[in-house]
């Protein structure tokens, strides 16, 4: 999905060697769990843990590394592949261009244009990845 | 203790903190926490992380093999033990183990010496030079982090809207007041239980929790500080009052329950990562997640909106319950489209979301509420309404849980229940050395976090992911709000999207949930 940079102005593109740090979220293996605990007849004693596909982990883990980044965490149960690298190889794995952005407080921030783009192999794993646009998204 | 050979851990040097002005020492019971980072055990082969073979390692394996050295873990706990820290974490597969203890005893064991130091307003305790540790550990200790606590990453964190005090405390309330008003189980105290408290900024200092805690004669909880994707307890902004409310609120109301406090930027990163870890945080095993931040749900991005929602799911999958804070800026959520929104993640079908009302002790056992909405005077009204994204929920299907008024969506409802949030009305509250009212529904999140630690407690097993056990028990179990509005939504008998189902009879919620014969969502989290 497209990111909204409404309210925000555009610096320039992003130093391509600033380190990234981005958190792959996977999908759940078992997609019938969030029905069930909805309707309150979810069971645990008929579903295996929750987590990730089996391949997602070593697929995702590979992806990463084919494009120079380090995996710095993988947790199958949390459906979470933790990598980093520098911008530009970040801009090469998930095919976006970042820029930074001004907020109209002041502030400095990383974003990107246009939507994710992931090779046929991992797309159905990944859910989202995170951390790629810094912008706040919660207030108290 | 017999002198001790010591020798200097290596990397360990720390220049001064630039531009910043000497303070002292730090005090020497300030409570620090440390985390102590081992060496890799070396009787098993490397990985091989190119070989064809290489498969991914699940938590629990992954420390048996490439972890930590069992021998090494026990020398450094007994390390620990001889200088007064205590070992509050262990995790062979992270390869750490976490200290606590008061600087003076930090200081004893690791050869150095703690001050405080203040950079534009903010004190941070910093140490420089080397650290040293005695001969027989210093070959399985590859640092320690923590005892400087200087900022290491900028703060993304933007200013919310910062409750208004009230002029004078007449009217507002401490946690256990409205523990007695909202008629809380009171032989139970949580005991056992690990609320987990998700902050994207700001911190607590251990010096006014103490106070706090004696002030009201309770005994100060377990509290310990998580840091994810480098956010840090950094009391000194805008945002402590956050962290002191959601601490203070749980603490005084589930005393026996330890308090996780997981930080994280403000970022969705941050904010999905604090989350996951906490519900999968197979060391504190939290029972409960509060949650007291969000931002209205179309301002997220679709994908961060998922990963979060399916974050929230695993929580629920495993028998925890997430309390959100429904916001603080009416239906429109503080949006100026001309449209009505819900925050998020309020408005996951996985949370508890809390909605706020202005409470009035009437000395009865009715406490007498009206919607939290004091719009007129600025100073917000309970978020709530109906989601654009989320489809009703089953448990939702006869809560008559109207369409949204933009879209004709036919919506998840939000809050699904509520508590004391106006300001006006609000919790005495101890933040940076003085006591502030503060109120919001920032406040009703760790409200009935407490209550749902208290319960777990009581009925000896979790109540898990709660909300369609609440919405089918006794109507009774809650003070139904009926009066007010949040600007489109009115209150009304039954649910509302104000007040949601009402206002919790907590010790009426134990008993009704003790009868229930359903079968719990998830009893165990390991």
């Amino acid at each position: 999905m497209a990111l909204d940079h409404a309210g925000y102005r555009r610096e320039g593109a992003a130093d391509p060697d600033t380190p990234v740090r981005a958190t792959i979220v996977l999908r759940p293996r078992d997609s019938t769990i969030g029905a069930e605990l909805l309707s309150g007849k979810y069971d645990p004693s008929m579903h295996a843990a929750v987590g990730a596909h089996d391949d997602a982990v070593a697929t995702v883990e590979q992806f990463a590394r084919a494009h120079g980044l380090t995996v710095e965490e993988s947790d199958a149960p949390a459906r979470r592949v933790v990598v980093s690298g520098p911008v530009s190889r970040m801009s090469a794995a998930f095919g976006v261009a970042f820029s930074s952005f001004v907020s109209p407080d002041g502030a400095h921030y990383r974003g990107y244009d246009g939507e994710l783009r992931l090779p046929p192999e991992i797309a159905p794993y990944v859910m989202a990845v995170l951390g790629l646009d810094t912008r706040p998204v919660a207030h108290r | 203790m017999p002198a001790e050979n010591r020798l200097t851990i290596a990397g360990s040097d720390k220049a001064p903190l630039a531009n910043a002005q000497l303070k002292g020492p730090a005090p020497a019971d300030e409570t620090v926490s440390a985390t102590i980072v081992l060496r890799r055990r070396s009787d098993h082969p490397a990985i091989a992380l190119d070989s064809g073979s290489y498969q991914p390692h699940v938590r629990e394996d992954y420390g048996i093999t490439h972890g930590a050295d069992p021998n090494d873990l026990e020398a450094i706990e007994a390390f620990a033990h001889e200088h007064h820290l205590t070992v509050s974490d262990r995790d062979a597969a992270r390869r750490s183990i976490v200290v606590t203890g008061t600087a003076e005893a930090m200081q004893q064991a690791f050869g150095t010496q703690l001050q405080q130091h203040n950079v534009n307003g903010a004190t941070y305790r910093t140490r420089t030079g080397t650290l040293s540790v005695p001969t027989a550990v210093h070959p399985a200790i590859l640092a320690v982090l923590g005892l400087d606590n200087r900022p290491i990453a900028k703060p993304h964190f933007r200013r919310g809207k910062k409750a208004v005090p009230a002029a004078a405390p007449a009217g507002t309330f401490t946690p256990p007041q409205l523990s007695k008003i909202y008629n809380f189980p009171t032989a139970v105290t949580g005991a056992g239980q690990t609320i987990a408290i998700i902050e994207l900024g700001g911190g607590y200092r251990t010096a006014d929790l103490k106070s706090y805690f004696s002030s009201l004669k309770i005994k100060e909880p377990k509290i310990s500080a998580v840091s994810v994707d480098g956010g840090v307890n950094k009391p000194g902004g805008d945002a402590d009052g956050e962290v002191m409310l959601d601490i203070e609120v749980a603490g005084a109301i589930a005393p026996g329950a330890a308090i996780a406090v997981y930080f994280a930027p403000n970022t969705d990163q941050g904010f999905h990562d604090a989350i996951s870890k906490a519900a999968h945080d197979t060391a504190r095993k939290p029972s409960v997640i509060s949650i007291s931040w969000g931002g209205p749900e179309d301002s997220w991005s679709q994908q961060a909106r998922d990963a979060m929602n399916a974050a929230l799911q695993d929580a629920a999958a495993m028998g925890v319950t997430v309390t959100v804070a429904a916001g603080d800026d009416g239906s429109t959520d503080g949006v100026t489209d001309g449209k009505q929104h819900v925050d998020f993640p309020a408005s996951s079908p996985f949370s508890l979301a809390c909605g706020g009302t202005k409470l009035t002790d009437s000395g009865t056992k009715i406490p007498s509420e009206q919607v939290w909405n004091e719009l007129t005077k600025n100073e917000g009204s309970t978020g709530g309404g109906v989601s654009t994204f989320f489809p009703l929920p089953d448990y939702q299907k006869n809560a008559g849980v109207p369409k949204n008024v933009d879209t004709s969506f036919v919506g998840r409802g939000v809050p699904d229940i509520c508590g004391d949030a106006d300001p006006e009305t609000g919790y005495l509250i101890r933040v940076d050395g003085q006591t502030e009212v503060i109120g919001g529904t920032s406040a009703v999140a760790p409200l009935w976090a407490a209550l749902a630690a208290l319960l777990n407690q009581q009925l000896g097993k979790p109540i898990g992911f709660v909300n369609p056990k609440l919405y089918a028990l006794p109507a009774a179990s809650f003070f139904d709000v009926v009066t007010g509005n949040n600007g489109a939504y009115k209150a009304g008998p039954k649910w509302d999207a104000c007040t949601g189902l009402g206002s919790p009879n907590g010790t009426a919620i134990a008993s009704a949930l003790a009868g229930t014969a359903t079968v719990s969502a998830g009893s165990s989290i390991s």
